[in-house]
C-alpha cells in the first residue's frame, strides 16, 4: 500500500515540477517585461538565480532514476515533502495569477500580481534548494551503502576462503 | 568510519527535508489563511447616512439642472456648461459600484478597493477631467484646447471662471486622498495575517480607507453640486 502510494507521489512529484517551471517561467519572464528587463541581456543571471534550483532538482530527479537511487526513489517522506513543495508553489502561482481579491492584480495591466509572486520567489529558492541538497546528501548516503556491501561480500570472500583453507589443512593431516 | 559518515548524512539529510517540510507546510497554512481573512467581510456602521447623504446630494443636482432647463435667456455658455454638469449628474447616478453595494452593510476589503478604483476611474475621469478640467488649462492660457472646441475662454462664465480653479485643486486633492487610499489597501496583497493583531489593524485601516472613499463621494458630488448653484446664481445675476 505505501509503495503503491509511493510510487503515485513520486510521479505526481515529476509531473508537477516540469510544468511549474515553466508556469514560473512565464511569471518571471512577464514580470521582467513589465521592468524593461532583459532576460537574454544583461539581467540574464537574474533570471537564471530563480530558475536555477528547479532546474537543478529536475537533473537530480532524472539522475535519481537513471541510477536507480532507491534511497531517494522509494523514500516516502522525501517524497510527500516534494509533494507539498510542489502544491505550495502551484498554489503562489495559482493565487498570483488567479485570486482577484488580491487588488495588485489590478494595477498590473498583465493580470498578474508580480508583488505577491516575488515575495514568495525567496521561500521558492529554499524550499527547492532544501530538497535539492536533502537529496545529494541521500544520494551520497546510498552510494557509501553500496560501498559497505562490497566490503562485507569481500570479507565474506575472505571469510569462506579462509575456511576452505582451513578445512583443505585438517584433511590435509 | 563508513558507517559513522553515512548516519550523519541521513541524519543532516533528513533534518533538511524536515525544515523543508515545516516551511511548505507553513506556507500552505498560511495561504489558506490569508485567503480567509480576505474574504472576511468588514462591518461598516454609517454606510446607510453616507448613502442617504449621497443621494440627497443628487437630488439637489437634479434639482438645480431642471431649474436650469427651466429659465428664459440662458446664454450658450451657461448651456454648454449645464450640460457637462449634467454629463456629470448621470455619471454620478449610473450604477456605478457605489450605488451597487449600498444595500450591503458589510462589505469585503475588495468592495471598499472596487469603490474607490471606481470613484477615480469612472467618475473623477469620466466627469471632471472630461468636462472641467481644461477649461481651467484654458482660464490660465487664455486658449482653447484642441481636444474640445465648444467652449473657449471667453465664453466661461465669469462665476464659474472664478471658481474653476480653486474647484480644480481640491478635486485633484480628493483624487489623491482616494490614491491613499488605495495604496493603503493594496497592501494586503503581499500581507500576511500572522497575528489577530495584524488582522484587526489591517481591518481598522480599511474602515478608515472606506471612510475617506465615502467622504471623497461626497465631497466630489458637492462639488458638482455646488456648480449648478453657480450656473442658476450666474444667470440670475446676468438677467438682473
Amino acid at each position: 500500500m505505501v509503495k503503491f502510494l509511493n510510487k503515485i507521489i513520486l510521479f505526481l512529484k515529476n509531473l508537477m515540477l516540469p510544468i511549474l517551471l515553466i508556469f514560473t517561467i512565464y511569471i518571471v519572464s512577464m514580470m521582467f517585461q513589465r521592468l524593461g528587463k532583459n532576460i537574454f541581456g544583461e539581467n540574464m543571471l537574474e533570471f537564471i538565480e530563480v530558475v536555477a534550483p528547479f532546474i537543478l532538482l529536475i537533473i537530480l530527479n532524472i539522475l535519481n532514476l537513471i541510477l536507480k537511487q532507491k534511497e531517494v526513489k522509494d523514500n516516502f517522506y522525501y517524497n510527500i515533502t516534494s509533494l507539498i513543495v510542489m502544491i505550495a508553489i502551484t498554489i503562489f502561482a495559482y493565487r498570483a495569477c488567479f485570486d482577484k481579491k488580491m487588488y495588485f492584480i489590478y494595477q498590473y495591466s498583465y493580470g498578474i500580481n508580480f508583488n505577491y509572486f516575488a515575495d514568495q520567489i525567496a521561500a521558492i529558492k529554499v524550499m527547492l534548494y532544501g530538497l535539492s541538497f536533502g537529496n545529494i546528501l541521500l544520494m551520497i548516503a546510498n552510494y557509501i551503502r553500496i560501498e559497505d556491501k562490497n566490503i562485507e561480500l569481500k570479507e565474506e570472500k575472505n571469510d569462506i576462503k579462509n575456511d576452505l583453507d582451513k578445512t583443505k589443512k585438517m584433511n590435509k593431516k | 568510519m563508513k558507517k559513522f559518515i553515512k548516519d550523519y548524512l541521513k541524519i543532516i539529510a533528513y533534518s533538511i527535508i524536515g525544515l523543508v517540510f515545516v516551511l511548505a507546510s507553513f506556507y500552505l497554512i498560511m495561504n489558506y489563511n490569508h485567503n480567509e481573512e480576505l474574504t472576511k467581510n468588514i462591518f461598516i456602521s454609517n454606510n446607510e447616512s453616507n448613502y442617504i447623504a449621497h443621494q440627497e446630494l443628487l437630488t439637489n443636482i437634479n434639482n438645480n439642472l431642471n431649474i436650469f432647463k427651466n429659465k428664459k435667456n440662458k446664454t450658450n455658455s451657461d448651456k454648454q456648461i449645464a450640460d457637462r454638469l449634467e454629463r456629470c449628474y448621470n455619471v454620478l447616478n449610473s450604477d456605478s459600484s457605489f450605488s451597487k453595494i449600498e444595500l450591503n452593510k458589510e462589505y469585503t476589503a475588495y468592495d471598499i478597493y472596487k469603490i474607490g478604483a471606481d470613484l477615480q476611474n469612472n467618475i473623477i475621469n469620466e466627469c471632471w477631467n472630461t468636462n472641467f478640467s481644461f477649461l481651467v488649462a484654458n482660464n490660465n492660457t487664455n486658449r482653447q484646447d484642441s481636444t474640445d472646441k465648444s467652449l473657449n475662454s471667453t465664453e466661461i462664465p465669469k462665476k464659474i471662471k472664478i471658481v474653476l480653479p480653486i474647484l480644480n485643486k481640491y478635486v485633484s486633492t480628493i483624487n489623491d486622498n482616494v490614491t491613499d487610499s488605495l495604496k493603503e489597501i493594496q497592501n494586503n496583497s503581499s500581507y500576511f495575517y500572522t497575528t489577530n493583531i495584524a488582522s484587526a489593524t489591517i481591518r481598522n485601516y480599511l474602515g478608515s480607507d472606506y471612510s475617506t472613499i465615502v467622504k471623497s463621494y461626497n465631497d466630489f458630488t458637492s462639488i458638482i453640486l455646488y456648480l449648478t448653484e453657480i450656473i442658476n446664481e450666474d444667470e440670475v445675476i446676468t438677467n438682473g
